[in-house]
């Protein structure tokens, strides 16, 4: 009984620990992101997961049923603090046939945590602001 | 390369406020090896492992193995601050050491250097007099650099100093303070968009 009270309590002060936020100093666009894109009223849920292989970059958008696979990232270095980024995938609509979806935006709070990728994101004939943070 | 290039600037023109040892958290690489700090080497041939304890670089601990295994392959390798480190003598007085398995958290020095997962050190310490240990550390990340280089410094022994207690977290004000690019605490509770600031901030 007194075992049982302790795995409870254990557990308890285990679920009561706040998150911690991942450091993360490598590659700036590396990692998970999430947010959203389109009209503030109808938002359209955004995750990204950015890979750096040394190379190229390497990724998805929306894992899932919605997945669009990364195709090329260019990062435009000039001004260190606000980096010009531009993602393009490929992914498919829900008739199944492709779609292209282009982010194009500004990289911003690159040595923070709290990372901001923000822009105008296309996907397919349709066009909206969009904004993700580092997870 | 260009991206490591620009976060150099980037931290350069920030005056390292966002330094991550300034948060207390393990430095990563050969800087471990710089803390203005004591740190004391045990040897332990029974256990064939050696153990260096620092009190700077907030106090922690590396362990380096030295009974000839092989790195852990795939996930088996977890990425950590100090990564996996296997050492050698060679040529008996060299202490040769290998380490991969770095995570991302750190930099490679004060002034933002950064590296990535990919990094793997080769550090070589010798004895060149009684009182100094020289340091090498050949850094190769091709995630970060288009070539391998080395850093080397001296190392003072002294051998009538005690390895006294230093607790980086303790009081650490510093944290309290910083603010972001967009004006926002880093550690404290970020105003959402809309949020009026709060009676006594900014």
């Amino acid at each position: 009984m007194q075992s049982q009270f302790l795995r409870a309590a254990v557990l308890a002060a285990l679920l009561l620990v706040p998150g911690v936020v991942d450091a993360q100093f490598g590659h700036p666009l590396k990692g998970q992101w999430s947010g959203e894109w389109g009209p503030k009223d109808k938002p359209k849920r955004l995750l990204l997961d950015m890979q750096w292989d040394g190379k190229a970059f390497t990724g998805s958008i929306n894992p899932g049923d919605e997945n669009a696979v990364v195709k090329t990232v260019t990062v435009d270095y000039a001004n260190p603090s606000a980096w010009k980024v531009k993602i393009e995938a490929e992914g498919k609509d829900p008739s199944g046939k492709p779609l292209r979806i282009v982010a194009e935006g500004t990289l911003e709070n690159i040595g923070a945590y709290y990372k901001v990728f923000h822009g105008t994101w296309t996907e397919g004939s349709s066009k909206g602001d969009f904004t993700v943070t580092r997870n | 390369m260009p991206w490591s290039a620009a976060v150099y600037d980037y931290n350069s023109a920030n005056e390292s406020k966002y330094d991550p040892e300034g948060y207390c958290l393990p430095p990563g690489g050969p800087r471990l090896m710089a803390t203005p700090y004591h740190m004391e080497i045990i040897q332990q041939p029974e256990n064939k492992r050696i153990l260096m304890i620092f009190e700077g670089a907030t106090h922690i601990w590396r362990e380096i193995y030295m009974d000839g295994r092989q790195f852990p392959e795939g996930d088996a390798l977890n990425p950590t601050y100090l990564g996996y480190s296997i050492g050698r003598w060679q040529d008996k007085d060299t202490l040769v050491v290998e380490t991969r398995g770095f995570n991302e958290n750190s930099w490679l020095d004060y002034f933002g250097h950064p590296h990535t997962d990919l990094m793997r050190v080769t550090e070589k310490w010798t004895r060149p007099s009684k009182q100094t240990l020289h340091y090498e550390a050949l850094i190769n990340d091709p995630g970060a650099y288009t070539a391998p280089f080395t850093v080397a410094w001296d190392i003072r022994w002294d051998a009538d100093t005690e390895l006294p207690e230093y607790i980086c977290q303790e009081n650490n004000q510093y944290l309290n303070r910083l603010e972001d690019d967009l004006g926002q605490p880093i550690f404290g509770k970020r105003q959402q968009p809309g949020q009026k600031p709060a009676a006594g901030t900014k």
